[in-house]
């Protein structure tokens, strides 16, 4: 995945609504109604949240199965996969960094402590 | 020592250090110089140490001037202590949040855990992302 993908999948999520659909989005797709629904929005705003994580590259849609064929508009939204990988292993570099430091303060504190003699 | 990136917002770390929790808090913060990593990806080099108090800062020691890493905005000894965190990019806007936490464990040992938090506010090609991973990868 490219710099500019992830540039774009964290431009998406700089807004609370887009990351509690991306949070809703997590656990099953969802119709776009759903994620209304579920945060109190109107479908004309959902759709605009929608709109903006689908051209930034976070979620995609599928025309729902079989039951619905006579109805194009009904679509149901996943999250794709790529951008969420970039920025767990962004993450992981972060968490690297204090798990480092951590330890580095736990083997000092021990060390000095032990020094005193103290127990 | 545990970890956990179960969001894009928020990384913790956590460990049992087998001290006091006031001993704990005060060797973070008057011994920061002592205990955080020398290595170039943690530290250009120079001396580091905090300021005590809401409104201090924890400076790390440059060519010819001290730098601001974050600044205290809850300082509970013993308890607790959160940074507004700007890092070694030094670029402001950033945004994150830095929270320490002191729990008192048995035996007189302390959990200490760092929770690095607000990342999802902060573009990707912020240099607050980009310093620390570029500062990393060299070593």
């Amino acid at each position: 995945m490219s710099a500019a993908a992830v540039d774009r999948a964290f431009a998406a999520l700089a807004d609370p609504v887009r990351r509690r659909t991306v949070e809703l989005l997590r656990a099953q797709p969802r119709r776009a109604g759903e994620l209304a629904e579920a945060q109190g929005l109107t479908p004309p705003a959902m759709s605009r949240h929608l709109r903006v994580l689908r051209t930034h590259g976070v979620v995609e849609e599928e025309r729902e199965a079989a039951a619905t064929a006579d109805d194009a508009r009904v679509r149901v939204y996943r999250l794709r996969r790529e951008p969420f990988a970039e920025l767990q292993s962004w993450l992981a570099e972060v968490e690297a960094f204090w798990a480092d430091q951590l330890g580095a303060f736990k083997a000092h504190a021990e060390r000095k402590r032990g020094k005193r003699g103290a127990q | 020592m545990s970890a956990r990136a179960s969001s894009t917002d928020a990384i913790t770390v956590t460990t049992v250090v087998a001290v006091d929790a006031a001993s704990a808090f005060s060797i973070f913060t008057d011994e920061v110089d002592l205990w955080w990593r020398r290595e170039p990806r943690y530290r250009a080099g120079g001396p580091m140490r905090f300021e005590p108090g809401v409104g201090g800062r924890l400076l790390e020691g440059a060519a010819d001037a001290e730098i601001e890493l974050g600044r205290v905005t809850t300082w509970e000894p013993g308890r607790r202590l959160v940074l507004a965190w700007t890092g070694a990019s030094q670029v402001a806007g950033a945004r994150t949040e830095v929270e320490i936490r002191f729990e008192p464990e048995a035996d007189a040992s302390t959990r200490v855990t760092i929770e690095h938090r607000g990342w999802d506010a902060v573009p990707a090609r912020h240099p607050a992302r980009i310093g620390l991973t570029a500062a990393r990868s060299p070593a």
